[in-house]
């Protein structure tokens, strides 16, 4: 009996590091810059599309998370009385400085992603990789690999790297399950230029 | 009772607590982590993140040329692609075209001026001051009584000009260029045409036939996306003439299959029944000045005669000369391997007589003049290797461009001097030419200076192209036009030589003064005629920023005169005997040519191509030598051996052993011990100047 619990509760502190400490160790935890309330933009009140932020320009490229020239368009003065909105104009919008977010999708540089491919051509919605982003009201706590350098949203939620949503994950094999499902029969050049 | 914890307590815990870490997420994320880490040293070089700007330029690793789109950030290119509408490539672009931005970054960059000591294969290179190295070649060219060469691997550009200039002040100088290459068959109808000195090309999109002798058109030959929109429009039927079944084999309309080393006697029956079945034209018989005596010299190769030794039956040979005879339009030419290297002058000659036997030069869909280059209606004559004596060379100078063609440094060493000799090559990056060098120039890297475009040798038209500077220039790295004019200069010769921007500006004002052609914009992807442009200094920016000039197309002239003069040497003791080494390459991965390590690698690791090493055998001569799929064997030749990975291939003759030239292995790169490592150093060059079959023996390991 005694060999069963030793071996029982070596079973769960192994388990416990694994599951539980590793990834606390594993991850470093910042908070954004600043937050922001995309459902504000996207929802009945602002009624905006993610695009008409995250452009894909007249050449195809897709400029990724606004510059503050895109905020300003909108925020050359504060629209309400927050906290948030007054430091945005004055750290920000006033001295043209730009916000240094931290990107939760960010890729390595080797890894060649067109979103103008993939939303125009492939008719792909926003959220079937950044899941429900624009109806988010604050922004999460940014999650960084202490290994890696890269974001957790990169590996998943789950430390387990199975996911419970289908967008969770940007690992590359979720792009090859993805491209095989669709029938695209693409090699190593199509995304490792 | 009280129990104390035991030695076995402590191992049972940590045993079962390993196995519950096992059994979590940590091991594998673990080794995903270092994995990435690994991508993220100091070290790693990395990209830049900021706007992307899109510039337009010319490819220059090899003669076709293409442009080029490049994405940049901060200036430095990430990302290159095709230019969709250019008028040759159809946006397309080779493996090495899409890498072509790594070059400069390549581990076996040269940045400084080299000696090597010791022999080839265990040269030791020592740094040397560029004005020592200077002066010492300066010296060595007063002292030769040899020849002076310059290889040029790219001719017909501003540079060339330069260096025939520069020869012909040297009193002994000999104007060398790649031996190999898709000029072969025009070159022979040049001679042929009483050596004629238009220039002459390949009209493919008005053909209604090609037939190919080996030559790999589907495969990286002349401009690729050119062959591969040929390919795709289907409007005119390929047949290749292959030994084994080849890429190009594999999407020809028709394949025949003919034993290697026996393509002469192929093109001797096809000449045998055009002229025997009278299906040459009497205006055509009128003008070739030999006729009676080549007609007799081909009496001997019947398709009857030839089939035992070609493996192919009478009747096809007689349904390819007949619909040949018949085509609207046709163009056969020849091989010229990337790494197998040229046919022998007199098959050369023989598969040209072809196109003039048929009627097809001067004619759309066929071989036609070009307009020369303006203000260059003569050229002066290149040399042929063949014409070179052996031993003959004291000083040789090596272009730092590229031809993509395998040129064997055993032909070098053949015609260099024993002792006392001297080699000089411009390389920006170490190649197995550059290896055995005395003196090795660093020469500037792809996209750090201003060069001029190639001009592909098959084109229908003269063109001209530049690659304006996008990287920073290193720092001890120089032109070959520097090199030229600083030799010049310390050997008092009476030259006036530009700088490199000066000569390309020359171009572009002769253009401009000739006001012949229209350039293609790739900005906007559209066609400006030359004399829409004010100035040369216009014209001169608009081909900076990315455009291509063409020509003319050259007026078709009917052939008048030609002279065949073919002599006939014995041919069938050659094909006699145990097993051939036969070698073939892809474009751009032999000799000068060195490319991204990334693609060696992905190369290396899909099987997309063969590396050097790996050799493809019939599956009767495996079972012959004992040989199975994948096992290694000892490849000998008599200028030596080397150990290979065997393949099998049922299309492959028996007897013959099909060895791929490159890419080279990912991490054998480096070309200071390339005796004996090397499929391209096994191959005998033969007096004709070939070395496409050598005897050789396979032993298993």
């Amino acid at each position: 009996m005694r060999d069963k619990i030793l071996l029982l509760a070596g079973f769960v502190i192994g388990s416990l590091i694994g599951w539980q400490a590793f990834p606390l160790a594993l991850y470093k935890t910042e908070e954004q810059p600043m937050q922001f309330n995309h459902k504000v933009h996207t929802g009945e009140q602002g009624g905006m599309a993610c695009t008409d932020c995250h452009i894909i320009n007249e050449t195809g490229r897709f400029q990724g998370v606004p510059t503050i020239a895109k905020c300003a368009e909108c925020h050359a003065a504060p629209i309400g009385s927050t906290k948030q909105e007054q430091r945005m104009v004055d750290e920000y919008i006033t001295p043209n400085k730009q916000i240094p977010w931290k990107i939760y999708s960010r890729q390595p540089d080797n890894a060649f992603f067109s979103h103008a491919s993939h939303v125009t051509i492939g008719e792909m919605k926003c959220e079937a990789c950044h899941g429900p982003q624009g109806s988010s009201e604050s922004l999460k706590p940014y999650k960084e690999n202490r290994i890696s350098g890269y974001s957790r949203d990169i590996w998943g939620v789950s430390i387990s790297g199975f996911q419970s949503e289908s967008w969770q994950g940007m690992k590359m094999s979720k792009c090859i399950r993805c491209h095989t499902d669709r029938g695209r029969k693409d090699g190593c050049i199509a995304c490792h230029k | 009772m009280k129990q104390s914890i035991t030695r076995r307590d402590i191992l049972k815990l940590t045993g079962s607590g390993i196995l519950g870490v096992m059994l979590s997420p940590l091991p594998w994320k673990l080794l995903d982590d270092s994995a990435i880490w690994t991508q993220n040293w100091e070290r790693t070089p990395k990209l830049s993140h900021g706007p992307v700007t899109t510039l337009f330029s010319n490819c220059t690793l090899c003669n076709a040329g293409c442009g080029l789109q490049l994405k940049c950030v901060e200036g430095r290119p990430y990302y290159v692609s095709g230019v969709r509408l250019h008028p040759f490539t159809h946006g397309s672009l080779c493996a090495r075209g899409i890498s072509s931005h790594h070059m400069a970054h390549h581990p076996l960059r040269i940045i400084h001026p080299h000696t090597f000591s010791g022999n080839a294969g265990s040269s030791r290179m020592t740094a040397v001051s560029y004005q020592d190295a200077v002066s010492a070649v300066v010296q060595k060219i007063r002292s030769a009584k040899g020849r002076i060469a310059i290889l040029d691997h790219q001719p017909g550009r501003a540079i060339s000009e330069v260096y025939r200039s520069f020869l012909q002040e040297t009193k002994n100088g000999i104007y060398l260029t790649s031996p190999s290459g898709e000029n072969r068959t025009l070159d022979a109808v040049k001679e042929m045409l009483n050596n004629c000195k238009a220039e002459l090309g390949y009209d493919f999109e008005n053909a209604k036939l090609v037939v190919s002798f080996g030559a790999p058109l589907y495969d990286g030959w002349g401009i690729p996306g050119r062959m591969t929109a040929l390919k795709n429009g289907q409007s005119c039927k390929f047949i290749q003439i292959d030994g084994d079944r080849s890429r190009t084999a594999m999407q020809s309309n028709q394949w025949i299959s003919i034993t290697p080393g026996t393509e002469k006697l192929l093109a001797l029956s096809v000449v045998f029944v055009l002229l025997n079945d009278n299906l040459v034209s009497q205006s055509v018989r009128r003008t070739i000045n030999d006729y009676s005596s080549f007609k007799t010299a081909v009496a001997q190769y019947s398709p009857e005669a030839t089939s035992t030794a070609t493996g192919i039956s009478a009747k096809v040979v007689r349904a390819l000369a007949r619909e040949l005879a018949s085509a609207e339009s046709a163009i056969i030419l020849s091989g010229a391997d990337p790494g197998g290297g040229p046919f022998d002058l007199e098959t050369e000659k023989i598969i040209a007589s072809l196109n003039l036997l048929i009627g097809n030069v001067g004619k759309s869909g066929g071989i036609v003049v070009k307009n020369n280059f303006p203000g260059q209606e003569l050229h002066t004559a290149q040399i042929q290797w063949t014409s070179v004596p052996d031993h003959s060379i004291e000083v040789l100078i090596v272009d730092s461009s590229d031809s993509g063609y395998a040129l064997p440094w055993n032909l070098i060493e053949q015609k260099l001097v024993e002792k006392n000799r001297c080699i000089v090559t411009l390389s920006p990056i170490l190649n197995e030419i550059s290896a055995h060098a005395d003196y090795l120039i660093p020469a500037p890297g792809n996209f750090e200076s201003l060069m001029e475009g190639p001009a592909p040798a098959s084109n229908t038209t003269a063109v001209f192209s530049l690659s304006a500077p996008v990287l920073t220039r290193q720092e001890n790295c120089v032109e070959p036009i520097e090199l030229i004019k600083e030799l010049s200069a310390k050997l008092s010769f009476a030259l006036v030589i530009p700088t490199q921007e000066g000569s390309l500006r020359q171009r572009a004002e002769t253009i401009h003064f000739a006001k012949r052609g229209s350039l293609f914009i790739y900005a906007d992807q559209q066609t400006k005629s030359v004399s829409d442009y004010s100035t040369p200094d216009d014209l001169y920016n608009e081909l900076l920023k990315g455009a291509l000039w063409m020509d003319e197309p050259g007026k078709q002239i009917p052939v008048r005169s030609m002279t065949l003069s073919i002599n006939l040497s014995p041919f069938f003791a050659e094909q006699q005997g145990g097993l051939k080494l036969i070698a073939y390459g892809w474009r751009g991965t032999t000799s000068s040519s060195q490319m991204s390590p990334i693609m060696s690698k992905l190369f290396q690791e899909s099987d997309l191509r063969s590396s050097n090493g790996s050799v493809s055998i019939h599956p009767e001569t495996a079972a012959t030598l004992g040989l199975k799929k994948h096992e290694y064997a000892t490849l000998s030749t008599k200028n030596g051996m080397m150990t290979v990975k065997i393949t099998i291939d049922p299309t492959v003759h028996p007897n013959v052993i099909k060895a791929s030239v490159g890419p080279l292995p990912n991490g054998a790169e480096t070309p200071l011990n390339p005796a004996g490592d090397n499929i391209l150093n096994l191959c005998e060059v033969k007096s004709t100047g070939t070395w496409r079959i050598t005897d050789a023996q396979l032993l298993k390991v």
